[in-house]
């Protein structure tokens, strides 16, 4: 019984919602917003859970003296001061919790993102080896649009700029698309196998 | 004291949060007094109905770090409520020397968001005479609500089902209202009382929110004024019908408009006019002048105008009413009964006459506009409407109508030389149709100067451009013409025929699209306006204005309906906003009276007896009333109280209404009868250049319909409907949709065969995916180290298909790690995705028969944050030194950060994605990714069971259906067969 | 390996990647102090932009709209596009809108207005109107309703003035007059500017975008749905040497003083201008074309990298054939 409720549930209002797409009537809609409410009720819950987790992780870390526990007590430090900040002055413009976000989060992010130009380079370093034929062919094409992207491409070649403008648009928005087929096939079959109940390792093993 | 890790960790730390406290500190120097805001003023918004007040105050200098200011408002000066903030960058400052606040029209007043008990605000002394926002508490707001007109908006269930019957009585009278909580209010909007006196204040919040103190408060008093005067009138003389024509615009503030009335004005009589003007103006100034002063004379105007009422129209609030209007002239005269209307006019020296337009409002002021002369013209230079209907929308839930009219329409936009010779030419089209014309064709002839044909291009798949070749001598080439035609599934006839030009612009340097051409009409001239009116109304309003190039036109109906009431009353005993229980359900036919009723039968009873009674009054005092005047209003007064009570007993609607003993029944049949009177509309078109040239169809009535049957009870008095009158049905199933249907139930079809078939153990091939196969090794490699595994089941949320793809993975790489007694790590971004993981794990634990070595918190939230939850995982990388790292999953920009990290580590990493922006990064990085399907195949392929094989199969052989109908379909379009392509939906 | 003594291919083979770190980090640094000159090619869809609004010049009767649907995160590619056509705009006299609806967007969409102003004496209300922030819930009521009235759909500026009162909305109605509406965005943002302003009204819609998001619109500018497009730092970059070139053209009058002459687009003066970038001085409106210099200069390391790689690949193979 404890699987057979669950598995249930998921069967019936995954094929109602299934019909909900095809049927545009009043009912089906309004079916769709009572939904919509619901979800806005759970999700509350699960922020709990997750800062549930997230303290017992720490706290657990810290107890026990574990290997970089200091870590873990900036964590929580953090986590209980900007939470209490936010609860204290509020969250508008100006407020304490808004000057951490623009001054510790947003710049934080900001340098987190910026790594990316030197890990794209490094990797690109690594990767584009004319291992083989088709290595070689990417290896040509990633010069070409490289190239073709800043001044210096039309300064040697006009070609340049036009052949990687032919790359972008031809061969690669057909492998993507090749892809993005094989993507919502693969998408639909999974669901169909969680509609089935064929797939149930979400709710905890396969059996 | 030696510097530890830890403590050079915990002053870092402490460092951080003291940052913290510098904004509250900032402003602890500074001279409070320099913080009042200073010139705060309240003035009347003109040309509105009195219920405006612009607040004005000079702002704080920049250096004042304000972040925005506050704006409280009050009936006394010693309790002001907080009604709105202006916010304000704090590094730009404010650009003017001014602020403004406008308090006008309906504006928030309270809904259930508001807090439940009054609050001080930030910054008062207990004795402080600043609040925040009206509070829930019926006591503090109940009292407030004579002061403002206040309209309550309840969607219609908790106005018929969760009201309460509430009898106020008082020493003249008992009142029956309905009672409803505020939670059965989706808001209530205030509107300021003309002549009230109003108190306002302003704080300012600097950026630190510390709240400044507030300006000693000021008066406000709204006073009523004139109309706003309209800008644009114009008139038109049809010589030959004969019959004058004329157009305006809507004035801003439109909200206490009553009529709209065109007057015929003399030439000889103009200065009169003029004087009578003035006049006016004076008036309007000494009425102010008198509410401020009462001592001050009463000035009346002498002069009567002299221009006579030609036309006159009801506006009908507070929609968008007409904004066109014709008056024939018959015999050389205008006359209208229903307004008193009667004016000689002299057609053949229409010269000699000038027009002017006017708003009168509710309290009686009247504003003209300029005068204008007609232009004249015939009725061969009008434009011409082509044939228009209306029908349902399909496939919605039933909230649209389709207006659609004439034939199909395609014009030029653009154009661009494709090589340097300037021989190759693209050119950019776009078209309009209906649903009466499928576009087949489109069939472009392009002439030069000397009418000779340089091109033709047959468009039978439109992509919106077409490439023609000029001749050599390009250059020379400025003006081509373009000739454009039809095939359609019905037949557009030979002539309709489009032209346009294409002509070279000297400030482009490129040929640069001209007007177009519809035979002799010049397309971009005209504006269709659509008018609609329902059963509710009086008065045709404008659903929409479109371009002479439009062909169609959705018009929204919205489903739900609300009602609108004031609330004037109160009762704090019971925590209800008391509002009327009656309501109108439609108009009569002749638009003449409106059909109520009341959510207690038992008081619609009683009005009935209590207009009875009235009729009865009037009757018996008519033998006393001498004057004809007191006569002609006693029986006026009969006439009216007689009407009302035929509608209210006879009317078909209060019939069936009456028929009914289960109240909730008979709340039900009204809501329905309410529904379909607001939601049925009749239709006419306008077509116009906006100058008055126009010509109106008739109402549009769809032929060989039959009438509603009377089966439907709801649509009892609505005989009509379906014939003028157009209700938008809710439809039950999307046909555009039936490809996806079809493409569902075969694969479904697949899915059941195949897994048959491998069930009864057919050997079903499935290709080798190195990155699956690979798994077991990278398991193992990480047991032969002793180190973790990380895994991260993606960056997205559970209702993410590749996350349950990424999960089903887990339970497969968590099994296989409790069987080998290897530490398994997953940190998780998602809430949901939490405890699906943690059961995931566990079970898998279970089942590897090793329920002893689970550990909870190895499935772990980190956060939500994108590049946070990198700097995590990235941590446990370095730190754990993992030897294998899982991403299954769907991932963004933070996936090459993670992998870059993971091999810098030394691990081994297998990626899955079906994210394609990110595949590329993978594949650099990790030793194997899943791309794709891949990710979605893994499971199955790692499960190898019949069911999981089968359906992975049916897909294969899906696959395979849709690139043959992609192969098919290139092929046959480029034969100019499109119906395969057709018959696929473009959404 | 049979060689102990490795050579420099062999070594670059096993380079730790933080060399390649620091390598890329200097080439984008160092070009953004040092600027050198480098010509930026124009593309059509930049061009295309320009044309349109360089034609509403001196009009009271077309003024341009400006979307900011971006928050600081694309702040760096976006921002100097904007300044850009502000300039344009400030600098030819043709009216400006600007509007946003994300909160995010409005400090940028202030400083924008900030730093495009410098230098030009034009006023709020007259020459451009800033209607402020609007939310994301009444975006597409409010793009419907400008079909209509603009000063209906928006009602009030940012400074609390109503639309009505204001000179610059004499002549502008609805997207008749307000004829190009360019948006900036990370997203696919401009697409409901495309369904809504464009298909229903007939308005031009051109989009500036992050240079990731620009792949997507191609085929809008196929159909010509869209009028024009920037595409990321690129787009700026040309937008920025184009309004140099014509716009804020500068020619010597008798006395031989710089005297600003702004001229009309031309095909044939782009090709043989170019704009000094060393000079220090001048350097404030031309943060994208330096940004590119980084750019060129990073892909060119990385294209070096890459090469030597392989040679070093190569190299190692033929030695590892050669032990064989």
């Amino acid at each position: 019984m404890k699987r057979q409720i669950p598995l249930l549930i998921v069967i019936i209002l995954g094929f109602i919602f299934v019909i909900h797409v095809f049927v545009p009537h009043k009912a089906s809609a309004d079916f769709y917003d009572w939904y919509q409410t619901w979800i806005k009720a759970i999700s509350p819950f699960m922020v709990l859970l997750g800062i549930m987790s997230l303290f017992m992780v720490h706290s657990t870390k810290i107890k026990r003296k574990v290997p970089n526990w200091q870590y873990s007590v900036i964590t929580l430090a953090s986590l209980i001061g900007t939470g209490a900040v936010g609860f204290i002055w509020g969250t508008q413009a100006g407020t304490p919790f808004m000057w951490l976000f623009k001054n510790v989060q947003m710049p934080m992010g900001a340098t987190m993102f910026s790594l990316l130009a030197f890990y794209i380079a490094s990797a690109a370093y690594k990767a584009f080896r004319a291992r083989s034929a088709e290595a070689t062919v990417l290896l040509i094409a990633a010069i070409i649009v490289m190239l073709g992207q800043v001044p210096i491409g039309i300064k040697i070649s006009k070609l340049i700029p036009e052949t990687s403008n032919w790359i972008l648009n031809v061969p690669n928005l057909a492998a993507k698309r090749g892809i993005a087929m094989g993507v919502g096939l693969g998408m639909t079959a999974t669901s169909l196998k969680i509609l089935l109940g064929i797939e149930r390792t979400y709710m905890g093993g396969g059996k | 004291m030696k510097l530890t890790f830890a403590r050079t960790g915990f002053f870092l730390f402490l460092l951080a949060f003291s940052f913290l406290l510098l904004p509250q500190m900032t402003h602890a120097a500074v001279n409070e007094s320099e913080y009042i805001v200073e010139n705060l003023s309240t003035a009347d918004i003109p040309g509105d109905d009195g219920s405006g007040l612009v607040i004005s105050w000079k702002p704080l200098p920049q250096e004042r770090r304000i972040i925005e200011y506050r704006i409280y408002r009050g009936i006394t000066p010693d309790s002001l409520f907080f009604i709105g903030k202006i916010d304000v960058n704090v590094k730009t400052g404010v650009m003017g020397d001014v602020m403004y606040y406008y308090d006008t029209d309906y504006n928030y007043f309270l809904d259930t968001q508001a807090k439940g008990k009054l609050r001080r605000e930030k910054g008062q002394k207990k004795d402080g005479s600043l609040f925040r926002r009206y509070p829930r508490d019926v006591s503090i707001v109940g009292p407030q609500l004579e002061h403002y007109d206040i309209l309550g908006v309840i969607p219609e269930k908790d106005y018929y089902y969760h009201n309460e019957k509430i009898e106020v009585v008082t020493e003249t009278d008992t009142t029956v209202y309905a009672g409803l909580k505020l939670h059965e209010f989706s808001g209530m909007y205030k509107k300021l009382i003309a002549d009230h006196v109003y108190y306002y204040s302003v704080v300012a919040v600097s950026e630190s929110r510390y709240y400044c103190q507030h300006a000693e408060s000021v008066i406000g008093i709204p006073r009523e004024n004139a109309p706003e005067k309209t800008d644009r009138f114009y008139a038109a003389f049809v010589e030959d019908v004969p019959r004058l024509q004329f157009e305006w615009k809507l004035a801003v503030f439109a909200d206490d408009h009553l009529d709209h009335n065109v007057y015929l004005l003399h030439k000889k009589d103009f200065d009169k006019f003029n004087k009578y003007l003035d006049e006016k103006i004076q008036k309007e100034l000494n009425d102010i002048a008198v509410k401020e002063d009462s001592t001050l004379a009463v000035y009346t105007p002498k002069s009567q105008n002299p221009a006579k009422l030609i036309f006159a129209r009801y506006c009908g609030y507070p929609y968008t009413p007409s904004q066109t209007a014709f008056v024939n002239i018959v015999e050389g005269k205008i006359v209208n009964d229903n307004r008193d209307i009667d004016v000689k006019i002299d057609v053949k020296n229409m010269e000699d006459y000038l027009f002017v337009f006017s708003f009168t409002d509710r309290t009686g002021y009247e504003t003209f506009s300029d005068v204008v002369s007609a232009n004249s013209t015939t009725t061969d230079q009008l434009p011409i409407v082509p044939p228009f209907m209306i029908i349902d929308r399909e496939n919605d839930k039933g909230d649209y109508n389709r207006v659609m009219w004439g034939k199909p329409i395609v014009y030029l936009t653009n154009s661009t030389y494709l090589n340097e010779k300037k021989t190759h030419l693209q050119v950019n089209y776009d078209f309009k149709t209906n649903k009466n014309y499928k576009v087949r064709n489109i069939f472009f002839k392009v002439f030069d100067e000397e009418g000779k044909e340089i091109a033709y291009v047959n468009e039978y798949y439109q992509d919106f451009k077409i490439k023609i070749k000029l001749p050599e001598n390009g250059n020379e080439m400025n003006t081509l013409f373009f000739e454009m035609t039809f095939k359609c599934n019905n037949d557009v006839g030979e002539d309709y025929i489009l032209t346009q030009i294409l002509q070279y612009d000297e400030q482009t340097q490129s040929l640069a699209p001209g007007d177009l051409y519809l035979e002799d009409e010049n397309v971009d001239d005209w504006e269709y306006y659509i008018y609609k009116r329902n059963y509710s109304d009086e008065e045709f309003r404008l659903s929409k204005k479109v371009a002479g190039t439009q062909r169609e036109v959705f018009d929204n109906i919205r489903y739900g309906n609300v009602h609108f009431k004031i609330v004037k009353h109160f009762d704090d005993e019971k925590n209800l906003f008391l509002v009327r229980p009656s309501f109108s359900v439609r108009m009569d036919d002749e638009k003449k009276a409106t059909i109520a009723s009341n959510l207690y039968p038992e008081e619609f009873e009683k009005t009935i007896l209590q207009y009875e009674d009235e009729i009865a009054n009037y009757v018996a005092s008519k033998d006393t009333l001498e004057s004809e005047e007191e006569i002609k209003n006693a029986d006026d007064a009969i006439e009216y109280y007689s009407k009302q009570v035929e509608l209210m007993k006879d009317h078909p609607i209060q019939k069936v209404a009456a028929s009914f003993n289960n109240p909730k029944e008979r709340i039900k049949f009204l809501d329905k009868s309410r529904h379909y009177a607001k939601n049925s509309f009749e239709y006419k078109i306008v077509k116009s250049n906006g100058k008055g040239i126009f010509t109106e169809t008739n109402i549009y009535i769809r032929e060989g319909v039959e009438p509603v049957s009377d089966e439907n009870i709801y649509l009892t008095s609505y005989t009509g409907n379906g014939i003028d009158h157009f209700f938008p049905r809710s439809n039950w199933f999307n046909l555009d949709m039936l490809p996806a249907v079809i493409a569902a139930l075969l694969f479904g079809s697949l899915v059941f065969l195949l897994i048959k078939k491998a069930k009864k153990g057919h050997d079903l091939f499935i290709r080798p995916i190195a990155g699956i196969q690979e798994i077991d090794n990278a398991i193992g490699r990480a047991t032969e180290m002793g180190k973790p595994i990380l895994f991260v089941p993606g960056t997205s949320g559970i209702g993410d298909v590749a996350t349950l793809a990424g999960l089903a993975i887990l339970g497969k790489v968590a099994k296989k790690a409790a069987e080998y007694d290897t530490k398994i790590l997953v940190p998780v971004r998602d809430y949901l995705v939490l405890p699906v993981a943690q059961e995931i794990v566990k079970e898998a634990h279970y089942e590897a028969g090793r329920p002893d070595t689970y550990d909870k918190g190895s499935v772990f939230f980190i956060t939500t944050t994108q590049f946070a939850f990198v700097a995590g995982v990235n941590g446990i990388m370095v730190r754990e030194k993992t030897a294998t790292n899982f991403y299954m999953g769907m991932f963004w920009a933070e996936a090459l950060l993670m992998t870059e990290t993971g091999s810098s580590t030394g691990a081994i990493q297998i990626a899955g994605t079906d994210a394609v922006t990110q595949i590329p990064f993978f594949i650099t990085t990790c030793d194997y990714t899943l791309i794709g399907e891949e990710l979605y195949a893994a499971s199955a392929y790692m499960a190898r069971e019949p069911l999981q094989l089968g359906t992975l199969k049916a897909v294969d052989y899906l696959k395979v259906i849709i690139l043959f109908l992609i192969i098919t379909g290139t092929i046959l379009s480029t034969t100019h067969l499109t119906f395969l392509i057709n018959a696929f939906p473009e959404k | 390996m049979a060689d102990k003594k490795m050579n420099f291919f062999e070594k670059m083979q096993a380079l730790d990647r933080r060399y390649i770190y620091l390598v890329v980090a200097l080439a984008i640094i160092i070009p953004l102090l040092v600027p050198f000159n480098s010509r930026t090619y124009v593309t059509e869809p930049t061009e295309n932009i320009y044309k349109k609004i360089d034609s509403f010049t001196g009009r009271n009767d077309r003024a341009v709209l400006l979307c900011f649907d971006h928050d600081a995160s694309t702040m760096a590619e976006l921002f100097p596009m904007e300044v850009a056509i502000l300039r344009h705009c400030f600098e030819r006299d043709i009216q400006v809108f600007t509007i946003c609806f994300i909160p995010a967007a409005k400090p940028l969409m202030d400083y924008a207005l900030q730093t495009a102003k410098e230098g030009y004496e034009v006023q709020s209300g007259i020459d451009y109107v800033n209607f402020g922030y609007r939310p994301w819930a009444i975006r597409i009521p409010i793009m419907l309703k400008m079909g209509d009235d603009i000063s209906e759909a928006v009602e009030y500026d940012d400074e609390g003035r109503k639309l009505t009162n204001l000179p610059i909305m004499k002549e502008i109605m609805n997207y008749n007059e307000m004829n190009l509406i360019v948006d900036f965005a990370g997203s696919a943002a401009v697409l409901s500017w495309i369904t809504y302003a464009r298909a229903k009204f007939g308005a031009n819609v051109a989009a500036g975008v992050t240079a990731v998001m620009a792949a997507d619109n191609y085929i809008y500018l196929q159909t010509g749905q869209l009028t024009g497009m920037l595409g990321g730092l690129k787009g700026a970059a040309e937008y920025e040497k184009l309004v140099d070139v014509f716009a804020c053209h500068m020619e010597p009058d008798e006395n031989g003083v710089m005297q600003p002459a702004p001229r009309d687009f031309s095909k044939e003066i782009i090709k043989n201008t170019w704009i000094k970038m060393s000079d220090i001085k001048n350097r404030m409106h031309k943060t994208a074309r330096i940004g590119m210099n980084a750019q060129t200069v990073a892909h060119l390391m990385i294209i070096v990298f890459i090469i030597l790689g392989n040679i070093g690949y190569f190299i190692s193979k033929r030695k590892k054939d050669k032990v064989n």
